[in-house]
């Protein structure tokens, strides 16, 4: 008998970031770098660990936006032009390498390789829809997919208004609902921002679960007997999973976490931005603005090592690296579940590890491998063994322990100093409004038969979500790209009041809604009426 | 004016050399970026129309120097803490001079050098200066973290004729933070007041640390009358600090899943123990501490990706 589990959870998300109006677009790149280096090398692992009958269980939320750029037949298209020109990139690099250093050339023909075969993957087997990948392995149980708040909206500073929050979970579902064809069991709330009383929206639309950080376990109304690793059900009848730090400080940590190993790639030495400009100007952005193409030939070397003395990479010795840490986590695993087993007296703990996806592929290239040894190693019969979160709840839960969370985020210092402070704090006095307004909207325009209005009704409340993203606050608090995340904001703010005026004054611009609908195209089946106020 | 271009691409001493040239008071004493923006005479940040009256109003009146420092930091002027009075005006003032007539200065964006093909419309949207205002009084209170609580307030008009009246009759303004904590609050009975003196032309947020997580709290502008009665122009909604330690309490709840029941018991407190990262050092800087505060292992920060 397992002494205890372990729940790994991979948060994949981008913000909705999709410009039909462009035929390229350079943020539109971090959909396509994540679909190269994180999504199907993922769904890579998952067949290979399929095919060896290997046992895996992963929880993996797919956030609304990001689904519905992966469901969208232009970016679909987008992307594989961009993957053509990566592999037409790859040819020149197999060339060019002929006369540098061996290494380079050995991983050139790796990245072509490679490359190719995500096109194969993307393209011919699942026809451009990697989301039917996922659910195919949902439905063989291995993996259980998640939804996220509608626009990963951050809900602890929305929390005075319930129409906000509901509308951001509710529409969370149907999006998934829509995607996938059923309903989601659990939520992954956007940073992991829980405030108590969230809960409550969430049996609203019967999420049976969700995460939060460990303080939010630490802190809560009740000591929580078992710490993090057993699930507390709030008095709405949700439970809660919390993050398990020592999963976390082994993989995240900057100092001593794995990805940070000297063999492994190094991700800020990319030919993008090393060959000169007249050779590689067809491949970075159209403005000249050199970007990541994903051709990396050096590895992390050493701690403190200028990115120009960095030491040529080899994919196979850090596969060997990979493999081995995920031996090192495997077995940290089994003691820590052995040790709490003991400690709970015979009560078994369920270790949960979230994590960005991305990081396992696009920040780490080697974490895909990590996962797939990492299972492989599980199932060499430990005492720990991988389950998903309903998995645990239907047969290993008998009594769990009645409580609420306390307010907690995962980011920076665990509050809400990431999405306020003084660098984004100028968005909040909007979206409030934005907030206010749309419910105004929404009561006044509830009985609305007019199918010009209601098309005005629903583009507004797009635009507010929109406006809402965590990632536009986060990016303004990090300073990289931030005129973009700004312009976002500001873009959706006004459109909003653009909208909101026409229904003021009753004059619906036609021309000008389609333009919004055409350009701002998020949730096709959205309905205004979710901020109306409960009668 | 200089372009600022070019002179980016020089060193200190070859712009020190200008600004002497140039006539720029204090020009041996500044840093590169002051440098810059003394030879060009502008910051980065765009004056908007009422950013333009804002510094008018301050230079015409008998600004404090904290007033000065406070609008410094807010066209994105660098200064230094030394800095005369006189001084800080003087870089003020050169702000001015380059947006004589408080236009918003257009912020326009690149379109990331793409063709446009399939665009519906070829007037591409400017994005403007947002407003700040509504036309609507509201005063919000968001909670940061256990210690911190961020305010923000907008007037109505009439509100706003209000404070010009106050500020003609000299009445200074305070933002007073009320801790509520289990208890209904009838304006007298807080637990503890914190004041704030501020100038509301010139200020519509404010951070304050408070003294107690778990806690609630409520935030008001107003100012003192004759009497010495605080009277309030706007209350904010309840903020409650996250709590940062472990609950006191000494029950369990427990639910039985398949029968539904309910039961209570005594709590022994976590089985677990509880291992966070400190902070901590050989010789204390506890300004630089208190900065860091608790690190957490946390994502790590990536590079535009939210």
């Amino acid at each position: 008998m397992a002494r205890g589990f372990f729940s790994l959870v991979l948060h994949a998300h981008l913000p909705y970031i999709r410009h039909p109006e462009h035929e390229e677009f350079m943020e539109e790149r971090w959909l396509f770098e994540a679909i190269t280096e994180t999504y199907v090398p993922l769904l890579r692992v998952f067949q290979r660990l399929e095919k060896d009958s290997v046992p895996f269980a992963i929880t993996m939320s797919i956030t609304p936006p990001l689904m519905e750029m992966l469901e969208s037949k232009d970016l679909q298209e987008k992307y594989i032009r961009h993957l053509e020109k990566l592999i037409k990139l790859s040819e020149k690099e197999i060339d060019r390498t002929k006369n540098e250093a061996p290494q380079k050339h050995k991983m050139a023909q790796f990245y072509h390789d490679d490359f190719q075969e995500t096109l194969h993957i993307f393209r011919d087997q699942y026809h451009g829809s990697i989301i039917r990948g996922f659910i195919h392995f949902q439905e063989k149980g291995n993996l259980e997919i998640i939804t996220c708040n509608a626009t990963h909206g951050f809900l602890p500073l929305m929390e005075r208004y319930p129409q906000a929050v509901r509308a951001q979970i509710h529409v969370g579902k149907n999006t998934y609902r829509k995607h996938i064809g059923k309903d989601p069991v659990g939520m992954w709330l956007a940073e992991c921002g829980y405030t108590p009383g969230i809960d409550r929206y969430l049996a609203e639309e019967s999420i049976r679960y969700f995460f939060v950080d460990s303080h939010g376990f630490w802190y809560a109304e009740n000591q929580p007997r078992y710490g993090v690793y057993r699930p507390m059900v709030t008095e709405n009848g949700v439970m809660a999973f919390s993050r398990d730090p020592e999963s976390s400080e082994q993989v995240w940590s900057a100092e001593t976490g794995y990805p940070g190993d000297y063999q492994y790639r190094e991700f800020y030495r990319d030919v993008g931005f090393d060959r000169e400009l007249d050779y590689i100007q067809d491949f970075i952005d159209k403005s000249g603005v050199r970007v990541n193409t994903g051709i990396k030939y050096h590895k992390v070397t050493g701690n403190q090592i200028d990115l120009g003395a960095k030491e040529y990479y080899d994919f196979y010795q850090a596969l060997e690296v990979a493999k081995e840490h995920a031996r090192d986590f495997a077995w940290k695993k089994h003691h820590q579940a052995e040790k709490l087993y003991d400690t709970f007296q015979g009560v078994q703990p369920i270790i949960v590890a979230p994590f960005d996806a991305e990081l396992f592929g696009h920040w780490w290239f080697e974490g895909p491998f990590f996962i797939e040894h990492l299972f492989r190693e599980m199932a060499k019969g430990m005492s720990v063994e991988a389950i998903t979160p309903s998995r645990f709840v239907e047969n290993h839960l008998t009594t769990l322990q009645i409580n609420t969370p306390e307010a907690s985020t995962w980011g920076a210092n665990g509050y809400n100093e990431v999405w306020l402070n003084g660098s984004n704090d100028w968005i909040y006095p909007h979206l409030d409004e934005m907030i206010e307004r749309m419910i105004e909207l929404a009561n006044s325009f509830k009985h609305e038969q007019d199918p010009l209005k209601t098309r005005a009704l629903n583009q507004a409340a797009r635009e507010l979500l929109l406006a809402q993203s965590s990632d536009w606050a986060f990016i303004m608090t990090t300073g990289t790209t931030v005129e973009y995340a700004s312009k976002r904001t500001k873009q959706h703010i006004e459109r909003f009041m653009k909208i909101f005026r026409w229904l003021q004054w009753d004059e619906v611009d036609e021309g000008e809604l389609q333009h919004f609908e055409w350009i701002d195209s998020i949730f096709d089946d959205i309905d205004y009426k979710v901020y109306a106020t409960e009668s | 004016m200089l372009d600022h271009e070019e002179l980016t691409g020089m060193t200190v001493d070859k712009l020190k050399k200008l600004g002497r040239e140039h006539q720029i008071k204090g020009y041996y004493k500044m840093r590169k970026e002051e440098l810059l923006e003394a030879l060009t005479g502008f910051s980065q940040s765009p004056v908007t129309e009422g950013t333009h009256r804002q510094i008018c109003a301050l230079l015409e009146g008998e600004p404090k120097i904290y007033e000065l420092r406070k609008m410094a930091k807010q066209l994105g002027l660098t200064f230094q803490r030394n800095m005369k009075k006189t001084e800080l005006i003087d870089r003020i003032k050169r702000v001015l001079v380059k947006h004589p007539n408080g236009k918003p200065s257009s912020k326009t964006f690149s379109s990331h050098g793409t063709s446009q093909t399939k665009q519906k419309r070829t007037q591409p949207e400017p994005v403007r200066e947002l407003k700040n205002s509504y036309g609507k009084d509201k005063m919000v209170g968001l909670a940061v973290n256990p210690h911190w609580i961020h305010f923000y307030w907008v007037f109505s008009s009439q509100t706003e004729h209000l404070l010009d009246e106050l500020a003609q009759r000299e009445i200074t303004m305070y933002l007073r933070v009320y801790d509520v904590s289990m208890i209904q609050f009838d304006g007298s009975n807080a637990h503890r007041t914190l004041e704030y003196r501020l100038d509301l032309k010139s200020t519509q947020k404010y951070y304050v640390h408070v003294p107690s997580a778990d806690a609630s709290f409520l935030g008001e502008i107003g100012y003192y009358n004759e009497q010495g009665q605080f009277i309030p122009l706007l209350r904010s909604n309840l903020v409650r600090t996250p709590a940062d330690s472990f609950s006191i309490k000494r029950e369990e709840k427990w639910l039985d899943r398949s029968s539904g029941f309910r039961f209570s018991e005594l709590s022994k407190g976590m089985f677990t123990p509880v291992v966070m990262k400190g902070i901590g050092g050989s010789s204390a800087s506890f300004e630089e501490m208190a900065q860091q505060k608790f690190v957490w292992v946390s994502r790590p920060i990536q590079s535009g990706r939210g």
